[in-house]
């Protein structure tokens, strides 16, 4: 199923109750991250996630409705595992009024579009603002900018996603979701931003 | 804004003065015939001073002062470009309104140019805009009689290339060609050229006015002022049939208003207090008091109603139709009303439903009912809890009484929260009242919340809110494995172990919950994880998965998840299975009826109840009859047919509940896989994608009964059938009974988006009604009944006539 799907990368990732031996070193941290993907229809949203849980690719990926639940851990250099509860939402219009089912309580909200349609740029804007408004206080932001592979149809600038990032307290990030560049980075620059901003344990939230 | 979208004014409705420019004249002035010339007098020198008189004519006659541009003497090329207001507004205008244009020329005696007229609404009755040249009459005064002498418009048979250029130029300052930069210019340049090769060739033989009308945001349509629409008809001096059309038609009788304020005065309440019916009213009243709550009121009736209302006050049935009568905009009179429902007798639940549905829009109304359900315990609520939540969109807003209500009601049962919680879920997906489901869900979030953790040991709310919010993420989860497991090529088998490996493997984790998880069919059933191994996928087109869950209790449950479906009609059924069983089981009779539990948590998926079960297609594939597999079961050498006394017993009540609700809700699609058969003997159907009488098969039977079910009962003339017969009955009138509360019911969800009650809410509900035959007592509707059944049961045997054999072709 899918063209250009590759491994995952193993190295990356652990499956299974995390390792309690630490052999008189400190205790690992477990971690519980919701997390939920925002961002208008087709830009790809469905993709990323099953890019960075299964490792494939669906080009024929169809339209979600309501939302998808997928959970994956990841383990840390510093044993650290973090296990991901990935809200993945119907980006249509008429499912619009479901988001904040999703949204609420989550702690990682990641807000997609993509980087030939400015339309789905200004749908984005509009969920950092729902978030700003009616989302967690402390939520941490993602603004990814999707179909990296694409070059010769960008239509929305590097410098745009960097400077709206920057503005909203977001941190930014370009991924193909396609060639599954930037996936996994994505949701490591995730944690690393997440425990440099906010203590432990609002994570668990 | 759509093509078939056409904007307009009426002229009538403008109130702005008549407007235009007079731009420019064209062309070669005629040469003066002079005798100075022969005095050798300097040609050069002569002058020419222009100016051009602008009149309105209605009608043929002058209207109004003619006006008059300056002297304009720079020629050749006359440009005055001047703006003409006239005296008279654009509303006062005729159909047949001209202007006239007449050129004067001051330098010399003589000194009239030619005269031009224009109509200014042109054949469709639309008010000219936009440049208008007009070929002028040499030596002519322009003509304003109605037809004129001096049209400025070119004759039809004399246009040419450039009258054809000109109304295109019309159309694009009208902004009706769309505009390109590019092909514009190319356009106008050799546009230019064609005017001076068309000049050239014809010489000076024409002179042309150019005016300007103005524009308008829209098209402007003629309409005269105070028009009269109710034109009389002409009435024909033959002996026809003349047809006078009533204009006051639908308009408020004065006559009949004024007598119902009167009839309804603060003074008769005085009178009213004492009155009693006599024997005749009291019959009328008794018989509006049997109305379904489908059924509306007449004037008549309301007024008996309303006059009676205080000896009414201890009929506690009236109180639904009493407030049917009452004109809600006349604020003594519904003051009046809601005093008295505050000292009517007790209504009941039923009733309560009743005042809920959109018709009562008055929030004390509504507030009233509520504090009656109050009333009502748990296990009642839950009969009706789907439809409470659908009342939410008959509110006037998103926190009212109901919702309260219902928010207290699960802050106080985690399973009614659970159910709760999932029904106002699913609604979030109808984008009209998304937005009052979601008011509803947040406050029942922060409400239970705030619970702290009870004596018992109960959990504290913020657990128990978590525990539902996973439920949320456990059917997500299942929707991925459904769509991993759809995707996979071959057979069902294949899927199987596809199914089990991600339970094994990537999605371990669902086999161990962290913590324990409300079952959504049960949430009074904790749930610890799947067992793989019992896990399965049923052979069908949308591969519904079987799941197996281990209880925290040690036992297990089996459940159905689907994906792709919308089983909220099924839902809606099951709940009215459920309810009638109760309504039944409360008169002593049970018919060992199945209601197995089925939750929509989306537009197109859910879980069902898995009950061990066979169709009766697989049963009589593999065993010639019914009987012959229930012996497996449950030989008796004494019994009847071979099998327990009470297995048989099963059957046939099962059989005989099933008949009644199935004619009732008007089930549709029955066929020999969607009848289910239990090892003890209890037969109940599946698949409800067809009611209220909808049915894609044709000729359907009004009852649901296939040659098989009756041969296991011995056949049409045993004693077993005719026991079948009479259970039927039995519940067809306990049923009967209790309409009122199943209408009500039904009457609730006609604002869901379920497929069949959506298609036609009023249609639907009427089938319901119809099926209970209310118009005939007791005795009447059990001999229908009987009637209904014989019929039915002898188009599965041998038989001539026509339509009852193609209802035995319905099974086949």
């Amino acid at each position: 199923m899918g063209c250009g799907s590759s491994l995952p990368d193993r190295g990356s990732r652990q499956l299974g109750r995390p390792n309690s031996e630490n052999g008189g070193g400190q205790d690992a941290k477990n971690l519980r991250v919701k997390l939920v993907l925002l961002g208008d229809s087709g830009v790809g949203k469905s993709c990323i996630v099953l890019r960075f849980v299964r490792g494939q690719f669906d080009p024929t990926s169809k339209v979600t409705v309501g939302a998808s639940f997928l959970s994956q851990t990841i383990a840390l250099q510093d044993s650290t595992t973090v296990k991901f509860e990935i809200w993945d939402t119907a980006g249509q219009e008429r499912y619009a009024a479901l988001a904040p089912l999703y949204y609420r309580g989550a702690a990682v909200a990641v807000i997609v579009y993509d980087i030939t349609s400015p339309e789905s740029f200004s749908k984005a804007q509009y969920w950092v603002k729902e978030l700003q408004k009616h989302g967690s206080p402390d939520i941490v932001m993602a603004l990814v900018g999707n179909k990296a592979d694409l070059l010769e149809k960008r239509e929305v600038a590097v410098q745009d996603g960097t400077d709206y990032a920057e503005k909203n307290g977001m941190f930014f990030i370009e991924t193909s979701a396609k060639t599954a560049d930037n996936i996994n980075e994505l949701f490591e620059d995730i944690v690393d931003y997440a425990t440099s901003k906010l203590p432990n344990d609002v994570l668990a939230a | 804004m759509t093509g078939n979208e056409f904007r307009f004014f009426l002229s009538c409705d403008i109130s702005v003065p008549v407007t235009f420019r007079v731009e420019r004249l064209e062309g070669n002035l005629p040469l003066p015939k002079s005798p100075d010339l022969e005095n050798n007098a300097p040609t050069d020198n002569r002058t020419t001073e222009l100016f051009v008189e602008c009149a309105l004519y209605i009608d043929g006659a002058p209207f109004g002062l003619p006006m008059r541009t300056r002297l304009e003497s720079l020629g050749p090329s006359y440009c005055w470009n001047e703006l003409i207001t006239l005296t008279t507004k654009y509303r006062d205008l005729t159909a047949q309104s001209q202007l006239t244009f007449t050129v004067w020329d001051l330098s010399h005696g003589e000194g009239l140019i030619g005269g031009a007229t224009i109509l200014l609404f042109n054949n469709k009755k639309q008010l000219k805009t936009g440049k208008q040249k007009l070929r002028l009459w040499a030596g002519k005064e322009a003509d304003g009689t109605f037809p004129t002498s001096t049209p400025g418009k070119v004759p039809r048979h004399e246009r040419g290339e450039l009258e054809r250029l000109e109304k295109l130029v019309n159309k694009y300052e009208r902004g009706q060609i769309q505009r390109v930069d590019w092909l514009d210019r190319l356009t106008f340049k050799t546009m230019e050229r064609i005017k001076e090769r068309e000049s050239l060739k014809n010489g000076s033989s024409h002179m042309y006015l150019v005016v300007d009308f103005c524009s308008f945001e829209h098209r402007v349509v003629f309409q005269e002022s105070g028009a009269n629409f109710l034109f009389p008809s002409p009435i024909a001096s033959t002996n026809d049939i003349v047809v006078v059309w009533d204009p006051e038609v639908g308009k408020i009788n004065p006559s009949e208003h004024k007598q119902l304020k009167l009839a309804r005065s603060l003074t008769r309440g005085v009178i009213d207090r004492d009155l009693k019916p006599s024997s005749n009213e009291r019959k009328s009243i008794q018989r509006i008091l049997k109305y379904p709550p489908t059924r509306t009121l007449s004037g008549d009736e309301r007024q008996l109603l309303w006059k009676f209302r205080f000896s009414l006050m201890s009929e506690k049935r009236a109180l639904t139709k009493f407030l049917r009568c009452v004109e809600w905009s006349d604020v003594q009179e519904a003051k009046q009303a809601l005093e008295l429902m505050g000292k009517w007798e007790m209504i009941d639940v039923c009733d309560a439903l009743e005042l809920l549905s959109p018709v009562f829009e008055s929030e004390e109304v509504r507030a009233y009912a509520v504090s009656v359900l109050e009333r009502a315990d748990d296990e009642e609520l839950q009969c009706y809890l789907l439809q409470l939540v659908q009342a939410l969109r008959f509110e006037r807003s998103a926190k009212s009484r109901l919702s309260h209500f219902l928010i207290q009601c699960a802050l106080r049962n985690i399973e009614l929260a659970s159910f709760l919680r999932w029904y106002v879920a699913v609604e979030l997906y109808d984008p009209a009242y998304a937005k009052r489901f979601y008011c509803t869900y947040e406050i029942l979030e922060e409400n239970m919340m705030k619970i702290a953790a009870g004596v018992n040991g109960e959990e504290d709310g913020f657990k128990q809110w978590q525990s539902l919010v996973r439920q949320t993420e456990l059917t997500a989860q299942l929707c991925s494995i459904t769509r991993e497991v759809s995707n996979v090529r071959g057979n069902t088998q294949k899927k199987i172990e596809k199914l089990r490996q991600l339970l094994s493997g990537l999605l371990s984790e669902l086999t161990y919950f962290d913590e324990p998880i409300r079952s959504p069919l049960a949430p009074g059933v904790l749930i610890t994880g799947i067992v793989p191994s019992e896990s399965s996928i049923f052979k069908s087109a949308l591969h519904p998965l079987r799941l197996t869950f281990r209880a925290a209790n040690g036992g297990t449950c089996k459940i159905i998840f689907k994906k792709g479906d919308d089983i909220r009609q099924d839902q809606l059924v099951v709940q009215m299975v459920s309810l009638m069983d109760r309504l039944l089981k409360l008169e002593n009779l049970d018919l060992h009826l199945t209601p197995y539990k089925v939750l929509a948590t989306g537009q197109d998926e859910g879980m069902l109840e898995f009950i061990p079960s066979r169709s009766l297609a697989q049963i009589l594939s593999e065993n010639r009859s019914i009987i012959s597999y229930l012996q497996k079961f449950h030989p008796d050498d004494h019994g009847p047919f071979g099998i327990t006394a009470t297995c048989l017993e099963t059957f046939i009540k099962s059989c005989a509940g099933y008949s009644v609700i199935t004619y009732i809700l008007g089930i549709g699609d029955r066929h020999l896989d969607n009848l289910l058969l239990r090892n003890d003997g209890g037969l109940f159907h599946v698949d409800f994608g067809f009611i209220l009488g909808r049915d894609p098969k044709p000729f359907p039977p009004p009852m649901k009964l296939c040659k098989e079910m009756v041969e296991a009962m011995g056949g049409a003339e045993s004693q077993y059938y005719t026991r079948f017969k009479s259970y039927c009955c039995e519940a067809y009138h306990i049923l009967r009974k209790s309409s009122n509360l199943i209408l009500n019911l039904f009457y609730l969800m006609a604002g869901s988006n379920i497929p069949d009650i959506a298609s036609d809410p009023e249609k639907g509900i009427l089938k319901l009604q119809e099926k209970f035959r209310l118009d005939l007592d007791d005795e009447a509707s059990i001999h229908f009944f009987q009637d209904l059944i014989n019929e039915s049961v002898s188009a599965l045997f041998p038989q001539m006539v026509e339509t009852i054999h193609r209802w035995a072709q319905y099974w086949r």
